[in-house]
């Protein structure tokens, strides 16, 4: 792969790929430090905080100045001379009817990645293709961005209208669709996110996992073929995450939608088909949920948790017990320690 | 406080007047409203009371609900009528030091507060019962033809209805930044106007920067499903008048051209009333 030109289109595109990103490389240049982006709100920064309290902890005991913690925090998001480095040479295809799980701390790349799909954002390095359309290509967006929606973090910001209906065809009527159709097409996708009796609420009136519900009912409504998901659970209370993960379960097995699923919960990262962990604009684990959370220290070098039952047997076999390393929910849990249930 | 305007807000009660064009309704307002100021006398007043009630009645919208939003114009009213009251020159009724009450004061002061109350209830109906996108796309074709004098009508419409979109979203910041603000010892009810005032800019800075922070994930938002302004856009609800709609303008008119008329009513009446007594003579 190493051997591969640079920025040409691979040769070997296989029909079955929704995604193929290779070596996908995105610089981009600010003034601002962009550690705080505006779309890394509430939730994550917590979890930065503490991750990045405990890390440095140590090192401060030891007697390191400041300086060298800001030179290190740097290093880690890749900035030199006012560039950041988001992504480097990120190689990953995803195939159709997939649920991939994308994992990652903050400012790993995840988002920039995400956005590198629909068309958000162009490689600076490297092609991103869509359905075998490069994102780089400006007639190529309007179509790519119907095949792959996106779905951001918060509910709120966006919606366009103020009634569930019209907010839901609002992406129909930008490709231009016959009304009939945008009718057709927003009355199914509000059935498939089981909305249809809000179909003419005020979002304002909605809780988050049914806000969220309806934003990707208003992707459904524009017919992709994938739909990617930016944290879309990091807003919300425990019941509006299990709404939305459901909803997507059921897309994916139903409709066979390609889902690629941006997180930092663990639980719901189990639930894919693949899990992708990314570190510092860099792919570093890519398997199955089991094949990756059954290496917790792995996983904590990134800086990341693995399922509170993994853990479990994880820090149990460290005291002696023999247990199955790739424990991933409670119920596996429940068989593993009590066989004769 | 915010809470109570009923401006911007929908009531959905699925009436015949809800299911009207959103034109018929922009331009039935328009011609209520230029009805209201042609009105002159107390009788055309009523008149457009009566009509305004029986439109109110056909909505199903309950009175008390729209009398209530009409709290936040209280104290423009309540300036309207004081200022009308001591101002207006006249028949003077009640005289407290140089301050006087007139009869012609206060029949200003009652006609303009009825007015006033009028017109906010019109146009609070047009939004009860038309959904903020729907009065928008209405707009936005009424006003089509200035297109031509490159307006960007499409624009236009659009930033007005995610302004109305998002009233209700940064009144509740607005309260959470005022409560987050408080509960750090902030005080916003003491002191004077000035005061009040200046104790106001620690809330309106967060919010500005929330503003524009949604501003920007709204734009990205509205890119990734494809917006591209008005070119090649098209509407699931295509605005369509029917029989209903001309009915309803041709009523509206004949409303405004009634209470224009109006104004002829005493003249007609004293006419009629001469008339009669020249009758009576012989």
């Amino acid at each position: 792969m190493a051997a591969m030109n640079r920025n040409s289109i691979p040769d070997t595109i296989n029909e079955q790929d929704m995604i193929l990103a290779r070596n996908l490389t995105y610089i981009y240049k600010d003034e601002a430090d962009e550690e705080m982006k505006p779309e890394e709100t509430a939730g994550k920064k917590k979890e930065g905080f503490f991750e990045k309290s405990e890390d440095n902890a140590g090192e401060t005991a030891g007697g390191q100045s400041a300086e060298t913690f800001k030179g290190q925090f740097q290093e880690t998001s890749g900035k030199t001379n006012g560039e950041t480095t988001a992504l480097r040479g990120v190689n990953l295809s995803i195939s159709k009817g997939e649920f991939v799980a994308v994992l990652g701390t903050n400012g790993s790349g995840k988002s920039t990645f995400a956005r590198h799909i629909n068309a958000l954002h162009v490689p600076t390095e490297g092609v991103m293709l869509v359905e075998g359309m490069d994102t780089k290509e400006e007639a190529n967006v309007w179509l790519i961005r119907q095949k792959a929606g996106m779905i951001f973090q918060n509910p709120d910001n966006q919606m366009v209208a103020s009634i569930v209906e019209e907010d839901v065809a609002f992406g129909p009527e930008n490709l231009g669709m016959e009304p009939e159709k945008i009718r057709m097409n927003v009355k199914e996708a509000l059935e498939a996110v089981e909305m249809s009796a809000f179909r003419n609420a005020t979002p304002s009136k909605l809780s988050g996992g049914q806000k969220q519900r309806i934003a990707i009912a208003g992707i459904l409504a524009m017919r992709p073929e994938c739909i990617i998901l930016d944290e879309p659970t990091a807003m919300l209370d425990p019941r509006g995450r299990t709404e939305v993960v459901k909803t997507l379960q059921k897309l994916n097995q139903e409709e066979h939608m390609t889902v690629v699923y941006i997180t930092h919960y663990m639980e719901e990262a189990v639930l894919a088909d693949r899990v992708v962990v990314m570190d510092r604009g860099q792919v570093v684990m890519e398997g199955t949920p089991r094949e990756i959370f059954f290496q917790v220290e792995l996983m904590k070098q990134v800086g990341l948790d693995v399922p509170a039952m993994t853990e479990l047997a994880w820090r149990l076999n460290r005291q002696g017990m023999n247990l199955d390393p790739a424990i991933l929910t409670v119920e596996e849990m429940v068989n593993a320690l009590c066989p004769s249930n | 406080m915010l809470r109570d305007i009923t401006i911007g807000q929908y009531y959905d009660t699925d009436s015949l007047i809800h299911r009207l064009d959103p034109r018929t309704k922009v331009v039935g307002t328009f011609l209520f409203i230029i009805g209201l100021f042609l009105v002159k006398s107390i009788f055309g007043l009523v008149a457009a009371a009566l009509s305004l009630l029986i439109i109110i009645r056909i909505t199903k919208i309950p009175l008390s609900f729209i009398l209530r939003g009409q709290k936040a114009i209280a104290m423009l009213l309540l300036f309207t009528v004081v200022l009308n009251m001591f101002m207006v020159a006249g028949d003077v009724l009640v005289a407290i030091g140089p301050l006087h009450i007139t009869f012609q004061g206060m029949y200003m002061a009652v006609f303009m507060a009825g007015r006033l109350v009028m017109l906010m209830i019109g146009c609070s109906l047009m939004t009860l019962t038309t959904t903020p996108l729907q009065l928008t796309d209405a707009l936005e074709r009424l006003l089509r033809p200035l297109k031509k004098i490159h307006v960007p009508v499409h624009d236009i419409a659009m930033m007005m209805s995610i302004a109305l979109r998002f009233i209700p979203i940064l009144m509740e910041e607005t309260d959470k930044i005022m409560k987050a603000q408080s509960a750090r010892g902030a005080d916003f009810e003491s002191g004077g106007l000035i005061q009040k005032a200046k104790s106001l800019i620690p809330v309106l800075v967060p919010l500005f920067i929330s503003a524009f922070r949604r501003a920007d994930e709204l734009a990205t938002a509205m890119e990734a499903r494809c917006y591209r302004g008005d070119e090649g856009r098209t509407k699931m609800k295509e605005l369509k008048y029917t029989v209903k709609d001309h009915v309803a303008k041709l009523i509206m008119t004949a409303l405004a051209a009634g209470l224009f008329c109006t104004r002829y009513l005493p003249g007609v009446l004293s006419t009629i009333q001469a008339i009669g007594k020249i009758l009576g003579r012989g």
